[in-house]
């Protein structure tokens, strides 16, 4: 039985909240979250298959987005041009993360059950190997050939890429204007076709493979389902609309923040799905993109709102962070709650 | 189709099965039955490659399938080859409709589709499912919209498509049925027989397990009945009856009784009445019953039927209703620290689980509850709140429980998780004897223990009850056993009690009893 | 089970320790800097890892919202500094202040953690989280009045990072310090390790202690033998938060600064790994684990930082530590996810 979720209401009223106190324009906030939309839209999509298998939240999303800017920064350092870096762009993110995929749907399956906790630790270790790799590596193992992207020193990559080439290549095609408000269809459409992409997925056999072992492991491997194989499959699935969703993110910003960029896309992908009214049992579409708009305005007004109603903006950035956690938080202890009450219902039925 | 030569399964050194031989023929509908722990599921969880088989360290003997030797190291395996099993627990999804569980890992999908997105990402074929759904339905004689969602189904609508969807698959061959009408009124378990005919008549083997013995008479072509891990016979249609299976259960044994039974005493310690339990997986309800002081008292049926649910019912480990009336006043079973402070405690029927702290040494096993509970072998300290459990005490008293209970182990420090099951419970009838309980309750005492020690266990358990003059109430699948050592014997069917028997009748009666039939009806 | 087994993280750990070891010689880093440092900085975050042992030992999983008693500990240091008491009477007065709020706190916690039965580790992260933006609130709006303790400019909210010079920095570490053979031994602060230590383990032989690890090894026992779970669970979770308070209180002293706002972020992880390294496994842990652990890991956290500078990449240093933190907590993750999926 869905029951009614309020946590999109409660988000709905502290952003009109925040909104009414940050005395901000209607259109530049629907602009901010137009373009929220576009840049962590796929990412939030990423979520939602594991999170249908049973598997909680994936915040290992975050190595697709770091297999993103390993393929980004390839083709910055090949100067590769827009079409052929795009290409290179996306060739080395898809293999990349179908291949950390397929290794952290591996580990998952021997953390069965505490998959979240392991998703996250593998998300800082990842982390932490990518910076080994950039920051110390490059330079001294691996020879660049772009040497404008290394810092002085010659070793290690600097923070900031520009990624002039690519600036404007498809975030503007179709851009339409209603008033003062910029709306790139080509962009949104992209986005939605990622939301279809998913939908249809979970409509195929493997979808319903995927819903068999969120509903009990037990009862697929009764089904004869490989457990282990399908489990892979939802994650690295995950990875791989990761990793295409930070091409997007990045791509749009026009920059690579080398070492900070993937900071941070998991917890924000998270809440916002989980401010749309998802669980960590269950997912769908909707839920992310009412999440993403509700999460977003709150997180493009509160720091004004902030300043305004108590003179610090930090304020409203100590509210902005509270709300990520928290809901994240909020949401693994409302879950656990209704799972007992379906595991007893369960019980009830089942009359020998 | 099916043919099992000589298989055993041991379980540590509890032999599940013993050489046990048995072929199915193709479009055959053979029977198998047992009295509880005849190794009936173990024998499915074979053939039907369940894990557990697997992670025990598998099975010796042959099985043909096909006339080919397999192993199946998984269900998928077994699903694969064309065997499909229908399980007491459903495997059904809730959330879906009842043609997308019917279909489900089946599905039909769209040939078109599937060229360019492979078998696992092709579009699959909605009306196609849903007719070839409505068309097995309709083939079982269920009236069924496959519309509906199959969580708001009920339990034996539920039992049916989780048939029809093991009628389903495209090659299946070999059919599996563990209790399938356990859930079933009489009507709808005609129904099922008559589906399960239709698809014997396409060829498809059936293995049929049931406690339901009027079914078996009436439904299988052959029977097998199995006794203590053994084949005890195989019966064909024509010999086949009620009294003949049942003789096949029993088997001929001699009873020794190891005490006569007591007169009971006019004196209820506890009463029960319309006591239901909410035990997961063995369901009591209303209970009406008296248990005498001093007596021992058997509590028996199949598993599943509510024989262990007392025990957790009165701790209130399980949600319990109805009342209960200890020593003449009302009793509100809530909470385990209670009823410890009243005298009455329990030993689990699952001694690793429940009844043991396997890390722990068998001094801290024997004394825990006692300490915890009743201040036994304590040393206080000045400060408030803070006390030591008494070492020397606590020793002294596990190693007079060593001597009196002839456990075998190293010394009082050696971890519990060393000994062996026989050991094991041992330890856990220290422990509750350290509290000096008045009623103790005991589930399934010998269960995966070897025969010489379930010998010492019942020994001790007669004797705690001689010595102490403790009120038991043993509750076990094992006849033979409570009928040795019980006053009164309670038979329990479907959660319900059914009969009150001394243990000097007829073991058939009891066997009779357990499947819901008395003495007079066949 | 061998109490201490020689796992991969150990062997792994102590690869790298020998290897620094090497390096730390090779460049010429005196050794007895090396002893010095260690000896403090076992017991400097010592604490913090003990503070993860009453909660593992009752079955609950690593305390990764050790953010939680940090934040105890941090306010009733505060309050120490806002009375401007000095010395190691200041210590003990925060370490004193600390404690009612890491009981309230805790318990609040312990409340949380109750409901969340299964899945206790990662709640407890986001706990952790999440409490720290909200009591950056109450950092910036904090009645202190101290102004050592404010931003100097406005007057209104607290420093990021507290200078403790003038109050009680080191206050522990020097007491009783010895110089034997040219190694700095702090006498004091071990001491007090060791009697925390000794505490602790005393207190798991008590009949609440036992009933503890009951509870941690099978919960369905101990409910049967009359324990109440839940209020065990909760004294499990306030003496982890009020160990951790006072596990905050010796490192701020050790450290000479009080950090607040984002800093108690991340304390969880690196505590963590030390215990694992120590050869902790679950509710196997035992207080030996925790001091073989810290010594190892935060030796390895030491060298590496002057190696890292000698070699002129100073970020090396801080990316290794967290790769080993990191992998070490995996490792135990996959480790006893494998073992309980082939009892199965």
């Amino acid at each position: 039985m869905p029951q009614f979720n309020w946590v999109p209401l409660v988000f709905a009223v502290f952003s009109a909240t925040a909104f009414y106190f940050s005395e901000m324009s209607a259109a530049f906030v629907t602009n901010e979250v137009i373009t929220r939309f576009i840049r962590d839209g796929v990412m939030v999509l990423a979520l939602i298959i594991p999170i249908n298998a049973g598997m909680g939240v994936n915040f290992s999303i975050i190595v697709g987005a770091l297999c993103a800017q390993v393929g980004l920064i390839l083709a910055v350092d090949y100067r590769l041009g827009a079409v052929s870096g795009l290409l290179l762009i996306s060739t080395v993110g898809i293999l990349l993360s179908i291949f950390s995929g397929v290794i952290i749907g591996i580990c998952l399956n021997r953390a069965k059950r505490r998959e979240m906790i392991t998703t996250i630790i593998i998300g800082f270790l990842a982390t932490s190997i990518y910076q080994l790799i950039f920051m110390v590596g490059y330079g001294t193992v691996i020879q660049p050939t772009n040497q404008e992207m290394m810092l002085s020193r010659g070793i290690g990559i600097r923070n900031m890429v520009d990624l002039e080439m690519f600036r404007n290549v498809i975030d503007t095609l179709w851009l339409f204007r209603i008033e003062s408000i910029e709306i790139p269809v080509l962009m949104i459409l992209c986005v939605f076709g990622f939301a279809l992409m998913i939908k249809y997925i979970m409509k195929t056999r493997l979808g319903k493979q995927f819903m068999v072992i969120g509903e009990s492991l037990e009862k697929a491997e009764a089904l004869g389902i490989h457990v282990g194989r399908v489990r892979i499959k939802a994650i690295v699935a995950s990875t791989l609309i990761a990793c295409l969703g930070h091409i997007f993110y990045i791509l749009n910003i026009g920059m690579l923040d080398v070492y900070t960029a993937q900071m941070n896309t998991d917890i924000f992908s998270c809440a916002a799905l989980l401010a749309g009214g998802a669980t960590v049992l269950k997912a769908d579409v909707r839920h992310a993109f009412l999440g993403i708009v509700l999460f977003h305005s709150l997180f493009i007004v509160s720091p004004q709102a902030g300043q305004n109603v108590f003179g610090n903006p930090a304020l409203g950035e100590y509210f902005r962070s509270f709300v990520a956690y928290g809901t994240i938080a909020f949401a693994l202890i409302i879950s656990s709650k209704n799972q007992e009450k379906l595991s007893i219902k369960e019980k009830t039925v089942k009359v020998t | 189709m099916l043919e099992l030569r000589n298989i055993s399964k041991t379980f540590g050194a509890f032999h599940a099965l013993k050489s046990v031989s048995l072929a199915i023929r193709p479009g055959e509908i053979h029977g198998l039955v047992g009295a509880n722990g005849s190794g009936k599921s173990t024998l499915l969880n074979i053939i039907s490659g369940q894990r557990i088989i697997h992670d025990t360290g598998g099975f010796r003997g042959e099985l043909l399938y096909e006339n080919e030797p397999r192993r199946f190291a998984s269900p998928g395996h077994a699903i694969g080859a064309g065997i499909g099993m229908v399980h007491q627990e459903f495997a059904l999804i809730p959330g879906l409709s009842v043609s997308e569980n019917i279909s489900l890992t089946g599905e039909k999908i769209i040939e078109f589709s599937r060229k360019f997105l492979g078998n696992d990402l092709a579009c699959i074929n909605r009306s196609a499912n849903k007719a070839n759904a409505s068309a097995i339905l309709r083939r079982m004689g269920i009236d069924l919209d496959p519309g509906l969602d199959t969580g708001n189904l009920s339990v034996s609508m539920k039992q049916f498509v989780e048939i029809a969807r093991e009628f389903n698959r495209d090659r299946l061959k070999l059919l599996l049925l563990d209790e399938p009408t356990a859930v079933l009124g009489t009507d709808d378990a005609a129904r099922l027989m008559d589906a399960v005919k239709g698809i014997a008549e396409h060829g498809t083997a059936v293995l049929y397990v049931s406690h339901r013995l009027e079914e078996i008479v009436s439904f299988c072509d052959r029977v097998t009945v199995l006794r203590n891990g053994e084949v005890a016979g195989s019966l064909d249609k024509k010999q086949n009856g009620i009294k003949a299976l049942s003789d096949l259960m029993v088997g001929e044994k001699v009873i020794k009784t190891n005490r006569t039974p007591m007169k009971a005493s006019e004196k209820p310690v506890i009463q029960f009445s319309s006591f239901s339990v909410e035990k997961p997986g063995d369901r009591l309800e209303s209970l009406d019953l008296a248990v005498f002081k001093g007596e021992i008292l058997g509590i028996t049926s199949l598993s599943g039927h509510g024989r262990t649910a007392i025990g957790p019912g009165i701790m209130g480990i399980c949600p319990s209703g109805g009342s209960v009336i200890l020593h003449g006043k009302a009793l509100h079973a809530n909470h385990p620290l209670k009823m410890i402070k009243k005298n009455i405690w329990m030993l689990p029927e699952d001694r690793r689980g429940e009844g043991l702290l396997a890390d722990h040494s068998i001094m801290e096993n024997m004394t825990f509850t006692a300490i915890q509970t009743q201040k036994k072998f304590i040393r206080k300290t000045p400060v408030p709140f803070i006390s030591f459990p008494d070492e020397k005490k606590c020793r002294a008293y596990a190693e007079s429980c060593i001597e009196a209970l002839d456990i075998n182990c190293r010394s009082v420090f050696q971890k519990v998780r060393e000994l062996s099951g026989g050991n094991q419970q041992k330890v856990c009838i220290a422990n509750a004897l350290s509290m000096t309980p008045d009623i103790l309750f005991v589930n399934d005492p010998t269960r995966g223990i070897d025969i010489a020690a379930k010998e010492s266990i019942l020994g001790l358990l007669v004797n705690a009850h001689a010595t102490h003059g403790m009120t038991l109430v043993i509750s076990s699948g094992e006849l033979e056993e409570l009928r040795r050592i019980c006053d009164r014997i309670v038979v329990l069917y479907r959660g319900r009690l059914f009969d009150v028997l001394s243990p000097d009748r007829n073991e058939k009666d009891f066997i009779l009893a357990c499947s819901g039939i008395r003495p007079g009806d066949s | 089970m061998k109490r201490v087994g020689v796992q991969i993280p150990q062997f792994f750990i102590i690869f790298f320790l020998i290897l620094m070891m090497f390096l730390a010689f090779r460049l010429e880093i005196p050794l007895n800097w090396i002893i010095s440092d260690a000896l403090v900085r076992l017991v400097m975050n010592g604490v913090l890892v003990l503070s993860l042992v009453p909660m593992l030992r009752a079955g609950i999983g690593i305390n990764f919202g050790l953010p939680v008693g940090v934040i105890a500990g941090l306010l009733g240091l505060c309050m120490s500094v806002n009375m401007s008491i000095k010395g190691l009477l200041g210590l003990s007065a925060g370490i004193l202040f600390s404690i009612p709020f890491a009981v309230a706190l805790g318990y609040g916690y312990a409340g949380i953690l109750n409901r969340v039965k299964g899945k206790e580790e990662i709640t407890a992260t986001f706990v952790g989280f999440s409490f720290i933006p909200l009591m950056n609130f109450f950092w910036s709006t904090a009645p202190f009045t101290n102004p050592a303790m404010l931003w100097p400019i406005g007057g209104k909210g607290m420093r990021p990072v507290i200078g403790l010079k003038s109050y009680f920095a080191k206050a522990l570490n020097q007491l009783w310090m010895v110089e034997i053979a040219g190694v700095r031994v702090p006498i004091g602060l071990l001491l007090f390790f060791g009697i925390l230590c000794l505490l602790l383990f005393l207190f798991f032989r008590t009949n609440f202690g036992r009933a503890l690890k009951a509870v941690g090894e099978n919960e369905q026992f101990a409910g049967l033998a009359g324990i109440n779970i839940s209020r065990v669970r909760a004294w499990a979770v306030i003496l982890s938060t009020v160990i951790g308070a006072i596990g905050i209180c010796v490192y701020a002293q050790s450290y000479g600064f009080i950090e607040l706002y984002d800093a108690p972020l991340m304390m969880a992880f690196p505590a963590a790994s030390a215990i694992l390294v120590g050869g902790s496994m679950g509710r196997h842990t035992h207080i030996i684990h925790v001091v073989i652990g810290t010594f190892l890991f935060q030796t390895t956290y030491l060298i590496s930082g002057p190696i890292a500078n000698e070699l002129m990449i100073p970020e090396v240093a801080e990316i290794f530590r967290l790769m080993i933190t990191n992998g070490i907590i995996l490792y135990a993750l996959l480790y006893e996810g494998g073992k309980s999926h082939a009892a199965v």
